[in-house]
């Protein structure tokens, strides 16, 4: 198997028995206590040492446009992007610099945190709740947050953790998490044809074509302002 | 008049253009699409038009099917492709083994030559078929999003969303002279805040899922049964769920009668291979022809157990079901006109496609539809610009973020198995904004060209198609190729621009093959 093909495995998030087998097959020493991360360590230590050879697409791909090479695997550009899945997942990948992840990898002990930043202007200090998550860098290249409130903002950011310290490297996009239930707000704005302000309050509504027996507005001043 | 019913059909095909092939088997979406939905429904309307039925229908066209619909090259392949089938009934009816099956194959020659003769008379440019009826009044036509890019995945890149806005509106304009009243989201994902960016492009409505309503910052007073106006004064219409249950649901809804035409069985499948060759990818790949002779009959049934189709049956179901969808949104109207003590608005939007190629009777379905709904006093169909003009009062609400993807979020466009499309999309929409700014004022023809060539391949990469297919796992590969196709072409454009080194020759190659919006600027994507 290609460098690639093994990073691509990896990247599926294959299960420890899927991920033992394979590194069987490819020769390495596997013992049955392992972990699933010490598993896929393992073969990403391996794919590590395989040299990044310029490769021919799959036979199969034959068929396309044109020849495929394999498009970059990273573009170096020490981002983190934050995206919504749903009220209760996000998305986090991280794009790092040969820099950066030099940094990481010295240091050591690298984590990916969350912060719910609902309503506040972040500071880096100030989150309402701070989610965190070891990361291998061998092997993770993104990271899925359960998160427990919905309509929500959240902000994430990577680095390392130096004693209790947490130092951070990079900082994500701010990310809303979308709403799961009706809101507990009784308001109602009303945009009424041809006024200039909006109407606060219970339903003004005249429907263009007449009906007979329909109920009058209570805001008959309103009405009677309308032609 | 106690209500309103306004039905809104979304046409959408990924741009699938391979000029370099004779054939290409992914070419057959489109043509499966217009033989079977579009064409049929252009029948259809043209029938309701001649009988004096005021039949009223919102369509979008996406931007890539209206780029596909004028490309030269497909419409010449469609042309071959159709030519082929006909010739494969006349085989068909040669060899056929029961009467039912030459039956069939006399009913397929004879639909396949009229779409041919319905195609030429529209000198094979459907866009003016759809334009004829627009004009008319009987349909509203609008645009969506330039490639189909799902909006909340891009919301953190502003520049992406108002190019994929943008270019949606002067992509209808390009093609219909006149700009679009209002726009479907792909997959009608929103998020608060794009109300803004319409506005911005004069768009006066959109669509959204009915959690849009029911999640929205303040409650909808009259739940999903009548536009809102967002607080930069767009309007907003939601899906009514009852008629998606009624029409759309695999278990309960009309399509699954058994007396329809079953899908599945396609004699593409079922003929002997060198019979069957020269009408099927030339790789050897089994398709489907559109030629089906079984119906539904049960569907506990294996494929082989099917019984034969009955064209009258399968129309007298499609009549039964137009008369109980009528009575049932009828019902509703009248339930809901005494809850509101108002009219309320029942909006019914469905992918066009699902009308005659996934529910072949679809288009007769809606045509027994509007010839009931004409007859009825309490009910008015009517397209979406009509239902503005019918109140004078609407609340304003922001809508929550939503799709009408499953879940009802962006989970069909980013999970597991696709979320590593994103790193490869962000990355190169920010150096399309950074190239595009920093060459606002280029006036080398060719850097030009370059600059704009690699946003069509930015765009093309955006289009939500490919995730959507990596995630329902039906074309996979062929989606990931033209993911890394595009990417990989942009680069290599990005690589030539910079280093000044530009290989025209290539240029002019790509640009022959994703040539989508032959009109286009890359300065929309500058700052």
């Amino acid at each position: 198997m290609r460098r690639q093909d093994l990073f691509d495995f990896l990247h599926r998030n294959p299960s420890i028995q899927e991920a033992k087998a394979l590194a069987k097959k490819l020769g390495l020493k596997v013992k049955k206590m392992m972990k699933k991360q010490e598993v896929y360590k393992l073969i990403s230590e391996y794919a590590s040492k395989l040299p990044e050879e310029a490769t021919s697409p799959p036979a199969s791909a034959k068929r396309t446009v044109q020849e495929i090479n394999e498009i970059p695997f990273s573009y170096g550009s020490d981002k983190i992007v934050l995206l919504p899945v749903n009220p209760h997942l996000v998305y986090l990948y991280w794009d790092l610099s040969a820099e950066t992840f030099e940094k990481l990898s010295k240091a050591g002990n690298v984590v990916v945190r969350l912060y719910d930043v609902t309503f506040i202007i972040f500071d880096g200090k100030n989150a309402h709740r701070i989610f965190e998550a070891g990361i291998d860098l061998g092997v993770c290249r993104n990271y899925y947050f359960h998160v427990p409130m919905s309509n929500a903002d959240y902000i994430a950011e990577i680095g390392y953790k130096n004693g209790y310290d947490f130092i951070p490297l990079l900082r994500s996009n701010l990310c809303k998490t979308p709403s799961d239930s009706p809101s507990p707000s009784n308001r109602q704005r009303w945009y009424i044809r041809g006024k200039k302000y909006v109407f606060v309050g219970e339903a003004f509504l005249k429907p263009v074509e007449h009906i007979g027996g329909s109920r009058g507005s209570s805001f008959s001043n309103l009405a009677g302002d309308r032609k | 008049m106690i209500g309103y019913f306004s039905l809104v059909l979304h046409s959408h095909l990924p741009y699938v253009h391979h000029p370099e092939h004779d054939s290409f088997l992914e070419e057959r979406w489109f043509f499966e699409a217009v033989i079977e939905s579009y064409i049929p429904l252009l029948m259809t309307f043209d029938r309701l038009a001649r009988d004096g039925i005021s039949f009223k229908v919102t369509i979008s066209l996406t931007p890539p099917l209206l780029e596909m619909m004028k490309t030269k090259s497909l419409q010449e392949k469609f042309l071959t492709h159709v030519t082929q089938l006909i010739e494969l009934c006349d085989k068909e009816i040669v060899h056929a083994r029961t009467l039912e099956e030459k039956e069939l194959a006399l009913f397929y020659k004879n639909r396949f030559t009229q779409v041919l003769e319905y195609y030429k008379s529209l000198n094979c440019d459907l866009t003016s078929g759809f334009k004829k009826h627009s004009l008319d009044g009987n349909i509203e036509l609008i645009t969506c999003n330039a490639t189909h890019g799902f909006l909340p995945l891009m919301q953190h890149q502003p520049v992406a969303v108002n190019s994929q806005i943008k270019l949606g509106v002067r992509a209808f304009q390009e093609v219909f002279g006149f700009p679009p009243k209002g726009m479907w989201l792909a997959e009608c994902g929103y998020y608060p805040g794009l109300d803004e960016i319409l506005k911005r492009h004069e768009l006066r409505f959109f669509f959204v899922d009915s959690h849009a309503l029911w999640y929205a910052d303040e409650k909808p007073k009259y739940d999903v049964y009548r536009p809102v106006m967002t607080p930069s004064g767009v309007f907003a219409f939601s899906r009514d769920p009852e008629s998606s249950e009624q029409v759309w649901s695999a278990s309960t809804g009309y399509p699954g009668d058994y007396r329809y035409r079953e899908f599945y069985r396609d004699i593409g499948f079922d003929r002997d291979f060198d019979y069957i060759k020269p009408y099927i990818d030339p790789s050897g790949a089994r398709v489907n022809t559109g030629i089906k002779y079984y119906k539904i009959t049960s569907k506990e049934l294996p494929l082989d157990g099917k019984s034969f189709y009955n064209r009258d049956d399968a129309l007298t179901a499609a009549k039964e079901h137009a008369l109980d969808f009528l009575d049932k949104k009828l019902t509703q109207i009248q339930r809901l006109y005494e809850l509101f003590d108002q009219p309320p608005v029942v909006v019914a939007p469905f992918d066009t496609e699902l009308f005659g190629h996934w529910w072949f009777e679809g288009p007769e379905f809606l045509e027994y539809f509007f010839r009931e709904a004409a007859k009825v006093r309490s009910m008015k169909p009517l397209t979406a610009s009509e239902v503005l003009e019918k109140f004078d009062s609407f609340q304003i609400l922001t809508p929550a973020a939503s799709s009408w993807g499953n879940g009802g979020y962006n989970e069909t466009w980013l999970n597991g198995r696709n979320d590593w499309i994103y790193i490869h999309m962000n990355e190169l929409s920010d150096r399309m904004e950074k190239l595009a700014s920093e060459f606002k004022d280029e006036h080398d023809l060719l850097k030009i060209r370059v600059l704009n060539q690699m946003l069509r391949e930015l765009l093309l990469v955006q289009s939500s198609d490919w995730a959507f297919i990596i995630t329902t796992n039906t074309s996979v590969e062929y989606a990931v190729n033209r993911i890394k196709t595009h990417v990989k072409r942009f680069l290599d454009l990005e690589r030539q621009f910079l280093s000044n080194n530009i290989d025209e020759e290539y240029l002019s190659q790509i640009e022959q093959m994703d040539a989508i919006f032959p009109w286009i600027d890359y300065r929309v994507y500058s700052r």
